[in-house]
């Protein structure tokens, strides 16, 4: 019996359809990045973070 | 002496640890050993009957799911359900499965752990690989952090889901819910079953916002195995399960009472299973651990939620037509022998599916008339249940207007390009980038190859998960339709065993990134300001933590409420539209909540000394307002968001 790997290898596209489809992925990704909402999240969320680790490092935690 | 020890006692009782005190962690630890023993028990009777670690992974998380609700549901129908009869209860199921299943084939199976103990040691995870457990694991820690700290604070999670697992709690039984909540009294619940069980030992809401995290993981898994079982190398399968796992929902419903992710989680695990469980074509006792393990995805999908009905369909197809293939390999189907060999692992099946979802359904029935009350169900225009909501109403409610008006393509592609709001948003976004970039293009090209190659197995799976997501109402709202999730991903795990190493490796890294984007991004706990966050973590215990401060409407007068009880808690009723009745229990249940259906003043007023109500709330419009305001016992003592409270003199 042939292992996964094996199986698939036989199964290989060629070189060609390989790229077409990483560029299809990364045109939609660039897509998805390029929403505007993207980068207020990003800045939303960092905001968020550091405002927690702030209070955190400020005030400590209580462990009892 | 006496003394000394007795104030040592009191200390570990009273000032706990990280906010619990010594019984809620005597609780969360005899919740993990029983379902780590109820798990490893049939973990090794899974072991007894294949050789594939994977399988018996996914299958054993399957069965401790389906042991946890069933015991549930039977002591409960018993009217019995108390922590110690359910954990006697499973002991006494996992001693029997242990002494019959396990212990008369000890040998293999224990030959079996050291092959596996050896698979594990010689392989060596890529990095690829590990970076994705590191994902996940912090993802994990990020539930696990918030439900230990935070009460539960969801909408739907403080108005049905966590009311319908209180009720049974306190009831100590299974039975129809009275409450003027038409969700709490009709949908099915195995989900608040699983939540219960996080309950039950603890005493405290501290885990129950955890209770799908196992499932949920145990899903990615199944993923995983799929695509293994269909030929995708470790890497490729590693990348196809991220899809799955790195979907936001997955993620945010890690730590949530609503049961999508659950759902196909367990529609993951359920394919998994019957996929794989058909290693010895020459056993006959192999149809019935498939039948076991298929009945077992069926029974619990179809109550998590409705659309797990679709999806529970599809799994029995898939299970039927698995059997019936393998019967006629067996060259059995075609002898009347055969053909009853064929009837009875349905029958085992479907037992196993009532049994686990049998019980709302009934009661609906019997309650309502209705089976999917509180819905009208219609074929072909004739109603076929009378119920007094559409399921129009569910996409009109769920999807955001400017949506509605656009054509199903472009709400699709605008909710799948989430443009509209953080990621941690799950009314309009929750399916991730991954799915968009990478599961949307390799589902597409996926689907023609599978059909021109004539995979009728991958076709087959596609057809029943497509039809299932058409047939689910409001499909395009991210969270409902998350199953297609798992389409995406095993499509990816094929693609990906296609490409080049170069391409593979920037597929790697596309894969990366967006789990890091998802895991970031999901790190903000929504509406939670990071004072509160803080305040929580620093001061609050499990008795001070309370989901009234996170209600969305009259959270002044159930603060009053929570404040009120603290020290002497209460019996409390309340009227229809109080809709967030989850925070009058009190985090740690101390209330005992009994709603009183109006009949009449007289009626109601008397049933109020009966029940020894000292607390009731409720809202002006109704009934209820009018007959305690006249009710010379009781006193307005708060008011807040169209909220009363009224306290017995």
């Amino acid at each position: 019996m042939s292992s996964p790997a094996s199986r698939e290898s036989r199964d290989s596209w060629p070189g060609m359809y390989g790229l077409v489809f990483l560029a299809v992925t990364l045109g939609l990704l660039t897509a998805y990045a390029l929403q505007p909402q993207r980068l207020a999240s990003l800045v939303d969320e960092v905001g968020w973070i550091k405002a927690v680790a702030k209070l955190i490092l400020v005030h400590g935690v209580r462990t009892s | 002496m006496l003394d000394f020890l007795k104030a040592i006692w009191n200390a570990m009782f009273h000032f706990g640890f990280l906010g619990s005190d010594l019984r809620t962690w005597a609780g969360m630890l005899l919740l993990v050993t029983l379902s780590g023993v109820i798990w490893i028990t049939w973990f090794l009777w899974l072991a007894g009957q294949s050789q594939n670690l994977l399988f018996a992974v996914v299958g054993s998380g399957l069965l401790c799911m389906a042991q946890i609700i069933a015991t549930e549901l039977g002591v409960g129908l018993a009217r019995a359900l108390y922590g110690p009869v359910l954990a006697a209860t499973n002991l006494g199921l996992a001693a029997g499965i242990f002494f019959a299943g396990v212990w008369p084939v000890r040998t293999k199976i224990l030959r079996r752990q050291k092959e596996w103990l050896a698979h594990l040691r010689s392989a060596r995870p890529s990095r690829f690989v590990w970076a994705l457990l590191l994902l996940v694991a912090l993802a994990a820690a990020r539930s696990g952090l918030q439900a230990f700290f935070l009460p539960p604070r969801e909408w739907d999670a403080l108005v049905y889901h966590f009311p319908i697992m209180a009720y049974i709690y306190q009831a100590h039984a299974i039975e129809p819910i009275i409450s003027p909540g038409i969700r709490t009294t009709t949908y099915p619940f195995n989900g608040e079953l699983l939540a219960l069980w996080n309950l039950i030992f603890v005493g405290v809401d501290k885990l129950v916002d955890l209770a799908a995290l196992p499932g949920i993981l145990t899903g990615a898994v199944a993923v995983y195995g799929i695509a293994r079982h269909w030929g995708a190398s470790r890497n490729g399968a590693a990348a196809g399960a991220a899809v799955f796992a790195f979907a936001p929902t997955m993620v945010i419903q890690q730590v949530s009472a609503h049961g999508d992710a659950l759902m196909a989680s367990v529609f993951a695990m359920g394919v998994y299973c019957i996929l794989a469980s058909v290693p010895d074509r020459t056993a006959e006792v192999q149809d019935y651990v498939l039948a076991v393990l298929a009945g077992t995805a069926i029974g619990l999908i179809a109550a998590i939620k409705y659309a797990g009905l679709f999806y529970a369909a599809g799994l029995a197809i898939l299970f039927m037509v698995k059997l019936a293939v393998r019967r006629s390999h067996l060259g059995s189907l075609v002898s009347q022998r055969g053909q009853a060999r064929i009837v009875f692992p349905i029958l085992v099946a479907a037992i196993l599916a009532l049994a686990l979802a049998g019980y709302p359904y009934l009661r609906n029935i019997v309650v309502f008339r209705n089976p999917l009350a509180p819905f009208n169900v219609r074929l072909a225009g004739y109603t076929i249940f009378k119920g007094e909501r559409e399921t129009a109403e569910l996409i009109t409610t769920n999807t955001p207007p400017n949506l509605l008006k656009a054509p199903l393509p472009e709400r699709l592609v605008m909710i799948w390009l989430e443009p509209y709001a953080s990621i941690y948003d799950e009314s309009v976004s929750g399916s991730g980038p991954l799915w968009f970039f990478l599961g949307l293009p390799s589902l597409l090209v996926w689907v023609v190859h599978n059909i021109v190659r004539r995979k009728w197995e991958q076709t087959l799976i596609t057809l029943l998960v497509l039809l299932s997501y058409a047939a689910t109402p409001a499909f395009w709202v991210p969270r409902y339709g998350i199953p297609i999730v798992l389409l995406g991903a095993l499509a990816l795990a094929w693609i990906f065993g296609r490409l080049k190493q170069g391409v593979q490796r920037v597929l790697c890294a596309e894969v990366l990134l967006g789990a890091c984007f998802v895991v970031f991004l999901t790190m903000d706990l929504g509406s939670v300001d990071p004072r509160v966050l803080r305040d929580y973590m620093a001061w609050r215990t499990d008795i001070t933590r309370s989901s009234a401060e996170f209600a969305w409407e009259g959270r002044g007068a159930l603060l009053y409420v929570e404040d009120k009880t603290r020290i002497s808690p209460a019996r409390i009723t309340y009227s229809g539209l109080v809709q967030f009745v989850y925070p009058l229990y009190g985090p740690d249940f101390r209330n005992m909540v009994v709603y009183i259906p109006p009949t009449n003043e007289l009626g109601w007023q008397s049933r109020l000394d009966q029940e020894r109500i000292g607390l009731v709330i409720t809202v002006e419009s109704k009934p209820q307002y009018k007959w305690i305001s006249d009710d010379p016992e009781f006193v307005r003592v708060s008011s807040h968001g169209g909220y009363y409270v009224f306290a017995r003199k």
